[in-house]
């Protein structure tokens, strides 16, 4: 699966489709766009998309910025869908600030990407091509 | 839809609101209904962290490196994975709050963003 990076940012940021889901009201969310960001813990959900799947709140925490500065946060169990790949009971950090869904490396360490920086593209990589890779 | 009795006082106004943002009265309600069950429960999750922050020390020498599902200070469940925790005490215990934390060496449930600024 290949996709394009997303050029309302300038330098282009790598995105992958994802699509959320809730064990608890078995309903998902549309596909969604999700920035890959490395230096992110966790991955940060507006949370209008966890209202409207219905989530519970399980907890609260804090996020820390580069500055050191914290603001108070909720914390929610979902599915989180990228490509055919399903990664079952993810702690996610519901944001009521952010506009977009932000994909840390809570979900990032579970994939093989391939960041191909001059095409601006992303790579989900298949199984028989990690494997060569990892050969190599 | 069950039936519930709104004073007119109350209800005069959120006709007049209904009408005002083209919804249905029921559906206003349904909303602030839905606000306040959320809001309830985090205020619950609040008390509850305060528990479970009074107890780390103990907490931590017993689970640490586990999420624990705890309830008016109790430990109900622990599990190394977050997600099959919440999933077993959803089963178990429906739709009543639970805290579910991981136990690490500090109580608060923190989490990092390197790349943003929280005033940007």
């Amino acid at each position: 699966m290949k996709i394009p990076y997303q050029t309302r940012y300038y330098p282009p940021i790598p995105t992958l489709s994802i699509r959320l889901h809730s064990q608890i009201s078995d309903s998902f969310s549309a596909s969604l766009p999700g920035l890959v960001d490395t230096g992110s813990d966790a991955t940060l959900i507006p949370m209008s998309h966890l209202i409207q799947l219905a989530a519970e709140e399980t907890a609260t925490g804090w996020l820390v910025s580069i500055t050191g500065e914290r603001k108070p946060v909720s914390l929610y169990f979902v599915d989180i869908y990228v490509g055919s790949i399903a990664l079952s009971g993810i702690r996610v950090i519901g944001d009521k600030d952010a506009g977009e869904v932000i994909l840390g490396r809570d979900v990032l360490n579970k994939l093989s990407l391939l960041l191909d920086g001059p095409q601006s593209t992303l790579t989900l990589l298949d199984d028989k091509t990690v494997r060569r890779l990892r050969r190599e | 839809m069950s039936d519930i009795e709104v004073s007119i006082e109350l209800f005069r106004p959120l006709e007049q609101l209904a009408a005002e943002h083209g919804k249905s009265v029921e559906s206003i309600v349904e909303e602030l209904i839905v606000d306040y069950l959320r809001e309830q429960r985090h205020q619950f999750l609040l008390q509850e962290m305060a528990r479970f922050r009074a107890q780390h020390a103990e907490l931590h020498g017993r689970y640490e490196g586990q999420f624990i599902a705890m309830r008016d200070g109790r430990v109900l469940d622990h599990d190394i994975d977050g997600g099959i925790l919440y999933k077993r005490i959803r089963e178990k215990h429906g739709e009543i709050p639970v805290l579910i934390v991981a136990v690490n060496e500090q109580p608060e449930q923190i989490f990092t963003r390197l790349s943003h600024s929280l005033d940007s």
